[in-house]
């Protein structure tokens, strides 16, 4: 095949889609070329293919709430954010976006509080460093979109921990657990 | 529509790879579209959370009332309708034609703003379907010449490899993969393991092992089936199938079989070029 036989548009769309291929091989990295493509990937026009590599999700993060009612709290309630595997998602499975979602959060809210970390912050004393960050609003949202535990409640905290499914003796781990937010 | 019986030339595997790839797309908005509500404001996916990801880009900033518009519920579901409608045109149209680059186009619109409106819950298939869509746009239409459709083909095919082979690579170097049981750790969660997969795999650590092991393996020699013989090829590619509907039954990536299968008509297609 010769560049003749494409034509000028034909030129066009080749240099197009071989800088478009051109600029995926780096973002498979994790060294800094992988992070500086990720840096420019906003729109996730890039893909990255290292599924579930190097390092596999072999955890459930379990989201709990509690209402604040007065000075006192309720008992902690889970939310039921993904059922077991049912033969039928392997043809419809709309749940899967809300599990991504969830999933996606999660990892990103821990990177966020790593990259503080690095940056010299106390994310422990400074909340407020992350408490804006998209992830963790997205998590409170999801928080606060479940019904109120009683009528008279004022406030919601949640907190996400992650657990080993296979290791029931194992102490799950706690990501965050937030402050009592109004509302 | 009419099916080929050859994959000899670029418009054939264009058929087929638009058959798949359309699958992909329709399951992927309907599913969305059955879940409008969440994208409303008081979903779990309200663009008035996900904007802030957004907010450096002037347009966002200067037209905030077009972009609740366009990425609330009521614009999400338009845009989810006009897809899969998209869908039904692609397959009904001629390859290259004018109706048939005006489906694509629109196909590649919805993903494309899929992804600008939140890249959170986005996951693989849906990055094969803009690799795919943006390739069938610009080397199917009425104003590129037929060999285009060729270099079109040759991307998607090279995407594809990319895919299996860094999944396989990035598995090869991880000690999880390598030294653990990642299988179980996986078929454990509720997000993406299951009940029937988890007794499956627990049953002999040899078997898992080696089950383990042969997936990765294959995974990272994909592209070699390029240069196999005809049924060297055949056989990468009816592993590929069984690995996706695997994954789809045991771990609900549904859209993944549609998307990822929808390359190999276009991997076909390499190889006669090469042999």
């Amino acid at each position: 095949m010769s560049l003749d036989a494409l034509g000028p548009s034909g030129v066009a769309v080749l240099v197009l889609l071989a800088a478009w291929f051109l600029i995926t091989v780096p973002h498979q990295l994790t060294n800094e070329y992988g992070k500086r493509v990720k840096r420019i990937n906003m729109f996730a026009l890039i893909p990255g293919w290292t599924f579930f590599a190097p390092t596999p999700g072999m955890t459930d993060y379990r989201i709990l709430f509690r209402d604040r009612i007065g000075e006192e709290y309720t008992e902690w309630r889970e939310i039921e954010w993904c059922r077991p595997r049912r033969l039928r998602d392997a043809i419809w499975h709309p749940a899967r976006h809300r599990t991504k979602l969830i999933v996606d959060c999660v990892n990103a809210f821990s990177t966020t509080l790593q990259e503080m970390q690095k940056l010299g912050l106390d994310v422990e004393r400074e909340p407020q460093s992350w408490m804006i960050s998209v992830p963790y609003l997205a998590l409170l949202n999801i928080a606060v979109s479940m019904p109120k535990l009683a009528p008279a409640a004022t406030a919601r905290q949640f907190a996400v921990i992650e657990q080993k499914p296979n290791a029931p003796t194992e102490r799950p781990r706690l990501i965050v657990c937030s402050s009592a937010h109004d509302l | 529509m009419e099916l080929p019986t050859s994959l000899t030339s670029p418009a054939d595997a264009c058929r087929l790879v638009s058959l798949l790839f359309g699958a992909s797309i329709a399951v992927t908005f309907a599913e969305r579209l059955s879940r409008a509500r969440d994208y409303d404001a008081h979903g779990w996916f309200p663009w008035r959370i996900f904007r802030f990801d957004r907010t450096h880009f002037a347009m966002v900033r200067r037209s905030p009332r077009f972009f609740d518009a366009l990425f609330g519920s009521v614009g999400m579901a338009i845009i989810a309708v006009l897809a899969i409608s998209a869908v039904g045109v692609m397959w009904f149209s001629p390859v290259a034609s004018g109706r048939f680059t005006a489906a694509v186009a629109v196909i590649v619109a919805a993903s494309l703003l899929t992804h600008v409106r939140s890249t959170y819950g986005g996951d693989g298939s849906q990055q094969m379907n803009l690799v795919i869509g943006v390739s069938l746009l610009l080397g199917f239409n009425p104003w590129v010449r037929p060999a285009v459709g060729g270099v079109a083909l040759v991307f998607i095919v090279a995407q594809s490899c990319l895919a299996y082979f860094t999944s396989g690579v990035a598995k090869l170097v991880s000690p999880i993969w390598m030294h653990g049981d990642p299988l179980v750790g996986i078929m454990g969660t509720t997000a993406y393991g299951s009940p029937l997969g988890y007794r499956l795999v627990s049953v002999d650590a040899r078997t898992r092992k080696a089950i383990c092991i042969s997936m990765v393996l294959l995974e990272t020699a994909f592209p070699i089936g390029l240069a196999l013989p005809h049924g060297g090829l055949l056989a990468f590619l009816a592993w590929g199938v069984a690995f996706h509907i695997s994954n789809a039954v045991f771990m609900g990536l549904n859209t993944f079989v549609w998307s990822f299968v929808a390359t190999y008509p276009a991997v076909v297609w390499v190889w006669h070029l090469l042999h």
